[in-house]
């Protein structure tokens, strides 16, 4: 199918309006674009409108009749909304034209009342001659199923439905209908109806044995489904709680890693903390140092000088050579000489020094002169033990620096190592979509307590699942048991007979349409998934990769961490994989269509992709990224857009593309009476610039 | 005999390097440093040396050195012999030094962040007297030390 033209009279604001889209193969792409609330989705629903008489995402759709129209109208009398469609499918051009007629039924009626449908579908033999095929309806739904035309006419919110974490139904859905499995799935209903019949024509055969024991299997059936059920929902728990187990446990890990380096900064921490400490104490000797003696160096020539001035004194006669009587009493006194030596009475030595003794008397200057002389060796010894002590000290204290330095870098590349652990967990538990506030976890052994917790709740799933298999394995043997004696009991009976055989076969035939249908599933499933990936490989320019998993969701992975991404974590990424899924299933369609081989349920078909502000959460590299690709993967594409979505990325990636292009031009009270109504005008298609 | 004591002007600096750095064990102690790096400097303060702290001639009892080093600097500075026994003219010749030393100290680490001690015992190694005093006055000590037979 590849359109070729819309018409819309007294359709909403549509007062009468036409638009011819391009069907260029090249430029495939036809842009219609204007202000909110300027009728796009409107213009969506006359597409849906004109082929199903659908209407979608559309307020007070009751009110379909142009206001304009309407007011102008008396009441009795009518107005016609019409649509007419022109497309080409299979070679031939079609014209399907939907129209109802509208009374007005009093002056103050806005909605009207409908009292005329008309469905008109033409199109032109290859004899050149016009064909009306009887069933309309059919004929327009075998071109283009009304299933499948939430895949070709979509807007944000299918894409939202589609990229939400819970996706699987939709996706499963989609897939459903666009293989046209949708028939076997009608088909499985209607057997399970057969055999309901033929149970039921068994069971009037029978006796009231035979009846008891149909009755019988037939609640142990009902029973063992209910079972299966149940061990279906069980073995879906078990698979979730382990995938809860795997992000703790890869929480844990971090988390041990990061504790083992926090200890070892703390280890440093204390050392550098006790070499601060000695530091310090160094410290604490330079202060009692600088404190006691720092002045000796200052006041030492003073002491100099002093004791050359004393040395002139003296030998100008000012002050006895002789030490003084006092003096040398005081040295007997005191027992030991001032070279050291024991002064002991009667002893040489002792007698020595008395002799020192003077007859004459000295005076305060000459014992002054004395005592500083005795200090003057101990300044200097003073003096020079500071020196050395201080230097001592001061080199200690450089080790001291040195050391603690060395420490410190230790500490800092510890901290950058922690800092990257801390970063690559709090990434992995944004990306795992781990709430740690919900599960109230604040510290590593709670997480621990949250993982035991898990295995407990697993193990007693696994156990229950134990129990359902053992359950259906037993009623397995149950209905096989009562089906002998079914078989025993109405083995005589030919007619019963027959309806077994012919309820056995539908049962059969039942099953093998449910493996089919099943295996026809997966096989698409795994086309998609080829080319979903292929589709978001080429658009996305992260490392992501998008994929359908076996359960039929629509997954983002991070080949990093093998992990799914939660939607709230990468909605732009999501999106871009609900479009590439989009854009896949229409390339298998037309690939399906052009290929030799008959396909059983579903042909396929070239089918044009009509989006509705598609790009509304998406940022510019994703707006562009998608532009890019969405119209090489249809025939056709009709763009709807705001203007703001329209311009900048959108319209750089398109331009090359781009076939046709109008712009909705919408007056709030541009219609008859002030009504709101809005007009289309053609753009010039603007040619890329050369860079 | 009665105590003797003086004024002496007790700025800033030694709250500083006494209370809050710790650097100095006390008054009396830096009263002497800064005396003698005001004698080392040549720098004496004759006029308004005298403040409202008490400096007394007791604290100065069991320390030799401190005492030595009053006497020393009262007589280099009177070059009057008496003025190796006048404890309280040493005393108030400490005072003028120790004024303009504690101006020096001021401006040397006042505004220094953080403790000044790195700084000051630099200063203290790298403080040379002039060579020819030097010499002299080792050479007039070891002399004296001999006559006098010590």
């Amino acid at each position: 199918m590849i359109l070729k033209s819309l018409e819309a009279r007294n359709f909403r604001q549509f007062r009468d309006i036409e638009l011819e889209f391009s069907t260029d193969s090249d430029r495939n792409v036809t842009v219609i674009h204007g202000q909110n609330g300027s009728g796009k989705t409107t213009l969506m629903n006359a597409f849906l409108w004109g082929l199903y008489e659908d209407l979608r995402s559309l307020e007070n759709q009751d009110q379909l009749v142009n206001q304009g129209a309407f007011l102008e109208t008396d009441p009795g009398e009518s107005v016609q909304i019409e649509v007419v469609l022109e497309f080409e499918h299979d070679g031939r051009h079609h014209t399907v034209t939907r129209r109802h007629t509208v009374q007005k039924r009093s002056e103050d009626d806005q909605i009207g009342q409908v009292i005329d449908e008309e469905l008109t579908v033409e199109y032109l033999n290859e004899q050149g001659e016009v064909v009306e095929p009887n069933t309309e309806l059919r004929y327009i739904r075998q071109i283009i199923p009304r299933d499948l035309s939430d895949l070709f006419f979509f807007d944000g919110e299918y894409i939202n439905d589609l990229s939400g974490i819970d996706n699987q139904g939709e996706i499963r859905e989609a897939i459903r209908k666009m293989m046209g499995l949708t028939i076997l799935d009608r088909s499985t209903d209607h057997l399970e109806w057969v055999e309901k019949q033929f149970r039921e024509e068994l069971q009037n055969a029978g006796g009231a044995e035979l009846q008891e024991l149909i009755n019988k299997q037939e609640s142990k059936e009902e029973e063992q489904q209910q079972i299966e059920q149940k061990l279906e929902d069980k073995k879906r728990k078990k698979a979730r709680i382990q995938e809860e187990i795997n992000d703790i446990s890869a929480v844990l890990e971090q988390l041990d890693e990061t504790a083992e380096l926090e200890e070892k900064r703390q280890n440093l921490q204390d050392r550098i903390s006790d070499l601060e400490d000695h530091k310090q104490s160094i410290n604490s000797k330079l202060e009692a140092q600088l404190s006691k003696n720092g002045f000796l160096t200052y006041a030492m020539p003073a002491f100099k000088e002093t004791a050359e001035d004393l040395d002139e004194l003296r030998e100008a006669g000012e002050i006895p050579s002789e030490l003084s009587n006092e003096f040398v009493d005081d040295l007997l006194e005191s027992g030991e000489c001032i070279c050291g030596r024991e002064l002991v009475e009667g002893t040489p030595h002792y007698e020595e020094v008395k002799g020192y003794k003077s007859t004459v008397n000295a005076d305060g200057l000459d014992q002054t002169a004395i005592k500083l002389i005795s200090h003057f060796t101990q300044i200097e010894s003073a003096t020079e033990e500071f020196k050395k002590d201080t230097d001592e000290l001061i080199e200690e204290r450089e080790r001291v620096d040195a050391k603690i330095n060395d420490l410190r870098g230790d500490v800092d590349d510890i901290e950058v190592k922690i800092e990257e652990l801390t970063d690559d967990f709090d990434d992995y538990a944004d990306e795992t979509g781990i709430d740690w506030d919900e599960q109230d976890i604040q510290s590593p052994s709670d997480l621990q307590a949250a993982r035991q917790e898990k295995q407990e709740e697993k193990s007693s799933v696994v156990k229950e699942i134990g129990k359902l298999e053992d359950k259906i394995e037993i009623l397995d043997e149950e209905i096989e048991d009562l089906q002998e004696e079914i078989d025993a009991a109405e083995s005589e009976k030919r007619e019963a007979n027959l309806a077994r055989k012919r309820m056995q076969t539908a049962k059969a035939v039942r099953q093998d349409m449910e493996e089919t249908y099943e295996g026809f599933q997966h096989t698409v499933r795994e086309r998609a998934n080829k080319r979903v990936s292929e589709t978001f490989e080429d658009v996305i320019t992260s490392d992501y990769e998008a994929r359908i998993t076996d359960d039929f969701g629509l997954k983002i992975y991070d080949p990093n961490y093998d992990q799914a991404l939660p939607v709230n974590k990468s909605r732009g990424e999501r999106q871009v994989a609900s479009l590439s899924f989009i854009g896949s299933l229409v390339d298998i369609a037309r690939e399906r269509y052009e290929a030799e081989e008959d396909y059983k349920f579903f042909s396929g078909g070239i089918y044009p992709i009509v989006m509705d502000s598609p790009f509304g959460s998406l940022d510019n590299q994703h707006r562009r990224d998608v532009s890019e690709t969405i119209p090489q993967l249809a025939n056709q594409v009709i763009v709807l857009a705001t203007d703001s979505q329209w311009e900048g990325p959108v319209k750089e990636s398109m331009l090359d593309r781009i076939g046709r292009q109008f712009y909705l031009e919408y007056e709030q009270h541009g219609g008859a009476h002030g009504t709101p109504m809005t007009t289309v005008r053609e753009e010039t298609v603007a040619a890329k610039e050369v860079q | 005999m009665a105590d003797v004591r003086i004024h002496y002007r007790k700025t800033d600096i030694y709250e500083r390097l006494v209370d809050e750095e710790g650097i100095f064990d006390s008054y009396v102690d830096l009263f002497v440093f800064a005396a003698c790096r005001g004698y080392a400097e040549g720098e004496r303060d004759q006029s308004d040396y005298k403040g409202d702290a008490e400096m007394l001639w007791m604290h100065f009892g069991n320390k030799d050195f401190h005492r030595a080093a009053a006497a020393c600097i009262a007589y280099q500075t009177t070059n009057d012999p008496n003025s190796l026994m006048d404890h309280e003219e040493q005393l108030d010749i400490l005072a003028q030094y120790a004024s303009a030393g504690a101006d020096i100290l001021q401006d040397d680490y006042g505004e220094v962040k953080g403790s000044p001690l790195n700084s000051l015992l630099n200063d203290v190694k790298q403080y040379e007297p002039d060579s020819d005093e030097e010499e002299g006055g080792v050479s007039a000590l070891e002399k004296l030390r001999k006559d006098m037979n010590m």
